[in-house]
């Protein structure tokens, strides 16, 4: 994507030019994990990684954190885009909700470490088309009986846009048909406890 | 206008998942950011973060 004068680049023909430079993302992004402790109030147990707005940035992020399926039970990754906060309660997320995947805990292990990547390389190379700015972030929950991977929307009544960007997740992460993700808005899942939650979409 | 690049500053900054891969091994992408021990990819903290 970047050029380079080409006598430079063949003098440097160890080297890809792509590889000498920094690429900026369109958004800046907030890697975070939570860790859950019964002894301190819910947002406490949030902790601020780092920010990222580099595809180097990134890639510095992954290439030394552990795997998502590696975390101890209970914990969860989130990545957000800067200034929304991995809660339903923040401003960008009260009127949205979240497509989840939940994940046979057979399948637990480096093929669920894969669609979490392929998920959130398809959100920092905003590959939602008109939808980009609809996404805030995504999770990845490790769970007694499942491991769980959602994408969260700030808006559930953009109903085409929630739609659109549910069959791109579809196709990015090469889910089969019968793999179905649900829509769940969050101030249903907030309403309701845990898994009774209502689907608004399944596909 | 179009994809972003250093001579389109003003561009649209979109990556398809190829491109993105390929910058995995840049030598930009080997520096550590400060990292916790139970997250990091070793067990051992990275650096010490300034403040939690």
């Amino acid at each position: 994507m970047a050029t380079l004068d080409p006598v430079q680049a063949h003098d440097d023909s160890n080297h890809d030019p792509e590889l000498l430079m920094s690429h900026p993302l369109q958004n800046k992004w907030t890697f975070w994990y939570y860790k859950p402790d019964k002894s301190l109030p819910w947002e406490q147990n949030l902790h601020k990684v780092t920010d990222f707005d580099t595809v180097e940035g990134f890639w510095a992020l992954h290439n030394h954190i552990k795997p998502p399926s590696e975390l101890q039970m209970g914990l969860d990754f989130n990545l957000f885009k800067e200034g929304i906060k991995p809660m339903w309660e923040d401003p960008s997320n009260i009127k949205g909700g979240k497509w989840v995947l939940n994940l046979d805990k057979r399948r637990r292990g480096p093929e669920n470490d894969k669609l979490w990547l392929e998920l959130v390389l398809s959100m920092i190379g905003e590959l939602y088309d008109d939808d980009n700015d609809d996404i805030c972030g995504a999770v990845f929950q490790v769970r007694p009986k499942c491991e769980r991977i959602a994408i969260w929307l700030g808006n559930t009544g953009n109903k085409e846009a929630v739609l659109r960007i549910g069959h791109k997740i579809k196709e990015f992460l090469e889910l089969p048909p019968k793999m179905i993700i649900v829509y769940e808005d969050h101030k249903d899942a907030a309403n309701k406890t845990g898994s009774m939650a209502k689907n608004m979409f399944s596909i | 206008e179009g994809q972003w690049s250093p001579l389109n500053p003003g561009g649209t900054k979109k990556y398809d998942r190829e491109f993105l891969k390929m910058i995995q091994g840049s030598p930009l992408a080997k520096i550590t950011p400060n990292i916790r021990a139970e997250i990091s990819s070793t067990g051992q903290a990275f650096k010490q973060p300034a403040s939690w």
